[in-house]
């Protein structure tokens, strides 16, 4: 599985979206399950999954999946 | 030549307000305005200098608010009222979370549990009261909080026009009797006297501890009770002192409030010895009926005041004021997460304010 794929996974459960759903538009507005609970559960997951320490500023930088990927490039991560 | 390096975007933080941040008190009150009205009780200046700089307890130089920023713009706020719980013997310091609110294009990006969690990091029992149904869900859903069920809601009819609408004679009829006596005025017992003052006695923290017995609530000391009703701008409460005997035997505070054509009257506090309850309940009834309200409405969650209301007339109505609390010492979350031995009234978190 790849880095991206393993990323879907984490948002799929998170937000309880089918994978396919969550393309880098993706964001709470299309998909039901993304709320302000469920965001800060998703970057617990995502820290534990990829081992990064995520900021407040990259937790409110996180608006769509496409501005995920982009923060955790910028820990590092090849997403 | 080098290009100038473009301006790195402003970064989100979440942060205590401090005492000297003038130029972003001012921000403060622009998110304010925008986020509830220019004209909300939010907005007004005394009552947010008297809430977040007056409180006695609030025991930290810096004003109990966390902001949420993005650069110099605040898009987001929850504030705290620190308080003092009577647990028995003991006093276990705790905060009331109130005035959460983040600009709604913000919404969905983890700031509303952000903002909580600095309250739970800054107090050891954090409490709420009266969420909306949005927050109500998001604190059911957020690992850690207790639902302890409404504050109860009581209401007494003093006027046939308050009890003209069909639900409300539907309710009374359910509660045999009570539209009989909520139309008798109340009448305080002989031998009590009735003393309007501008500031409770030091008698009162006295009376307060004597009578709070194994209950958990809010110290209901006589500087909390003199910020909370007699420092606190917009909102006019009157405070009794009830006394048998020459001894103080109970306090009550009350307030009216003309909406539309209707008198209200609020039954905000009201605690007594246990043998004076009933007459110092009536006594504090019988003074709002003097001022001419339509109807008195008492929220408390405490058997034995709701016991002494309904003997003279008050019966439940529905009630939205939810409770919820939080803590992440088990020891301590035993203790509190008993819903019996809770003492809550509207005058807690910020419940009491104009409608």
């Amino acid at each position: 599985m790849s880095r991206l794929e393993e990323l879907r996974a984490v948002l799929a459960e998170a937000f309880t979206a089918e994978a396919d759903e969550l393309t880098d538009e993706a964001s709470p507005e299309q998909i039901s399950g993304w709320d302000s609970l469920t965001h800060l559960n998703m970057t617990v997951a995502l820290e534990e999954r990829f081992g990064v320490e995520l900021t407040t500023d990259d937790i409110m930088q996180m608006s769509n999946v496409g501005a995920i990927r982009r923060v955790l490039r910028a820990h590092g991560v090849a997403v | 030549m080098a290009l100038p390096s473009e301006a790195p975007a402003p970064s989100y933080a979440i942060r205590r307000l401090r005492a000297d941040d003038r130029a972003v008190r001012e921000e403060l009150f622009r998110f304010i305005h925008v986020a509830w009205g220019a004209d909300s009780w939010h907005a007004d200046r005394d009552r947010w200098e008297w809430q977040f700089h007056g409180v006695p307890t609030n025991g930290h130089p810096e004003p109990p608010l966390w902001i949420l920023t993005r650069g110099e713009d605040i898009l987001g706020q929850v504030g705290a009222i620190p308080v003092r719980l009577s647990m028995g013997a003991r006093e276990q310091p705790a905060a009331w979370a109130c005035d959460l609110m983040i600009l709604p294009e913000y919404w969905n990006r983890g700031g509303f549990p952000l903002l909580m969690r600095e309250i739970a990091r800054g107090y050891p029992l954090a409490l709420v009261l009266g969420m909306n149904k949005k927050a109500y869900a998001l604190f059911r859903r957020s690992p850690g909080w207790t639902d302890l069920g409404v504050i109860p809601r009581l209401q007494l009819y003093c006027s046939l026009g308050s009890l003209a609408s069909a639900r409300t004679l539907v309710a009374l009829a359910r509660q045999a009797g009570s539209a009989v006596r909520a139309l008798a005025p109340a009448r305080p017992p002989a031998g009590l006297s009735v003393r309007s003052v501008a500031r409770f006695s030091a008698g009162v923290t006295a009376l307060w501890d004597r009578i709070v017995g194994g209950r958990i609530a809010v110290r209901r000391s006589a500087p909390w009770l003199n910020w909370k009703y007699a420092a606190q701008p917009r909102l006019a409460h009157e405070r009794l002192e009830m006394e048998a005997g020459g001894a103080l035997v109970g306090c009550a505070v009350v307030r009216v409030e003309t909406v539309g054509p209707e008198r209200l009257g609020y039954l905000v506090e009201c605690f007594a010895e246990p043998a004076a309850l009933v007459g110092v309940t009536s006594a504090a009834v019988a003074h709002l009926q003097q001022l001419g309200v339509d109807r008195i409405t008492c929220d408390v969650l405490d058997p034995a005041t709701e016991e002494a209301l309904r003997r003279i007339g008050f019966v439940r109505r529905r009630s939205g004021m939810k409770f919820m609390l939080r803590t992440a010492d088990a020891a301590l979350a035993s203790m509190v997460g008993d819903r019996a031995r809770w003492y809550i009234t509207r005058g807690d978190a910020d419940q009491d304010r104009p409608r």
